[in-house]
């Protein structure tokens, strides 16, 4: 390190100085007028009730729907690629990208089998699905893809589950999955079951919400405060974002195959 | 806009839930089933290799045991052999040295009477030379007896 630093001496006194000034010249260039408040900030991601975009043409939508159509094209695309060019070539020592396929596959199976020993091959599908999408969904903020909103304002795609109403559905959807199974497994007492369970629909849902609101929100909130918006948001969000990717998937899939398990348990004769 | 609180719309919850279920579906074919199929191929494979080293294996249990056996038995033949032919072998010995004690008891008995006839000969000889000498003497005491007279 200290060869370096003496080898490139000059750039890197020319790095240093120029952080220094840009530092500097951040403290004192003041705020421009016309900036959005924090609590607009604030409000406009918890309700993203402002900035909404056209889908096609034929409604207003939030940009969380255009955020999970777009993560949701990229995946099937990613997917058919891998099935065209990738599993063919599987081989009984799998390599690197069969491992992670395998590995992640072979995950969800065996959290639907354990879960569910006696009724899994459809939940097995319904938690992969809903991991890999929470997961990549809520990392896709990180690339920062902009859309042109109704109003003219370009913004940010957000993560589809930042949107109170992807959250949501979600929420419900794996709700009635769980009824389902209930149903498939106990038939009309399954639906008791699951009925007795409708707090989930809430806890599901809110959890959901509020993990990525919170991370978004704690991370606006850094932004709008000048001493801490120079790196430290990157960290922040980067930060908050991937543990939110692979803790919500987690606690989402498992939740749901612990409760479609339980519904689903055939009745043990006395 | 709806009149839910929280910017909730029924149309978008729906928009979301289209959006799952395509892709939920299409993970399931393009990737979730495949991989399925594949590890389940595979550990289809491996339990074959299991059951034919596991069949294997018995085959060659069976053959340790069935040789195992047949060493046992010629082992076993072998002790038997050895037994008979160390019986055969003391019997022999037996009969040998029975025979020898005959042969040297018979010997001993033609022995002891050939001494007996060589002893009754001697005897029978002797005695004649006795009576000769007897003989002699008496008629040289009688040429003597005569020659005094």
């Amino acid at each position: 390190m200290k060869m370096f630093v003496k080898e490139h001496k000059k750039a890197v006194t020319i790095w240093i100085g120029l952080m220094i000034v840009f530092l500097i010249a951040s403290f004192l260039t003041g705020t421009a007028d016309g900036h959005e408040s924090l609590r607009n900030a604030m409000r406009d991601a918890v309700l993203h009730e402002d900035n909404r975009i056209s889908l096609f043409g034929i409604m207003s939508v939030n940009p969380a729907v255009i955020s999970a159509y777009t993560v949701t094209a990229v995946m099937l695309i990613a997917a058919a690629l891998i099935r065209i060019f990738i599993i063919p070539k599987f081989t009984i020592v799998p390599g690197k990208a069969q491992l992670v396929l395998e590995t992640m596959v072979d995950y969800f199976r065996g959290l639907a089998e354990k879960s569910s020993p006696h009724r899994n091959k459809v939940l097995g599908a319904y938690v992969f699905a809903a991991g890999v999408y929470i997961c990549i969904s809520t990392l896709f903020e990180l690339f920062g893809f902009q859309a042109v909103c109704t109003n003219g304002t370009s913004i940010a795609l957000p993560a589809p589950f930042s949107d109170i109403n992807g959250a949501i559905a979600m929420g419900v959807m794996s709700y009635f999955f769980i009824m389902s199974g209930g149903i498939a497994g106990n038939g009309i007492k399954g639906v008791g079951l699951t009925l007795k369970e409708i707090s989930l629909v809430l806890s599901l849902s809110f959890r959901l919400f509020g993990a990525l609101l919170s991370g978004l929100l704690v991370t606006e909130l850094v932004y709008h405060t000048i001493y801490l918006s120079i790196v430290f948001p990157v960290l922040v969000g980067i930060m908050f974002t991937l543990m939110h990717a692979l803790i919500q998937a987690y606690v989402l899939t498992m939740l749901v195959a612990l409760f479609y398990g339980e519904v689903s348990e055939p009745p043990v004769a006395k | 806009m709806s009149g839910l609180p929280l910017n909730i719309e029924i149309q978008q919850i729906f928009l979301h839930m289209l959006n799952f279920v395509i892709l939920a579906g299409g993970l399931y074919f393009l990737l979730y089933k495949p991989v399925c199929a594949f590890i389940n191929k595979r550990t289809e494979y491996f339990a074959n290799l299991e059951n034919e080293a596991l069949n294997k294996k018995t085959e060659a249990d069976s053959m340790l045991t069935e040789y195992q056996n047949k060493i046992k038995a010629v082992e076993e033949e072998l002790k038997a052999i050895k037994a008979k032919a160390s019986h055969d072998a003391d019997e022999i010995i037996r009969q040998s040295r029975e025979e020898a004690e005959e042969q040297g008891h018979r010997i001993i008995m033609d022995a002891q009477a050939e001494a007996e006839r060589t002893k009754d000969k001697i005897i029978k000889g002797e005695e004649r030379d006795i009576i000769k000498l007897v003989l002699a003497a008496e008629k040289k005491l009688h040429h003597y007896s005569e020659d005094e007279k």
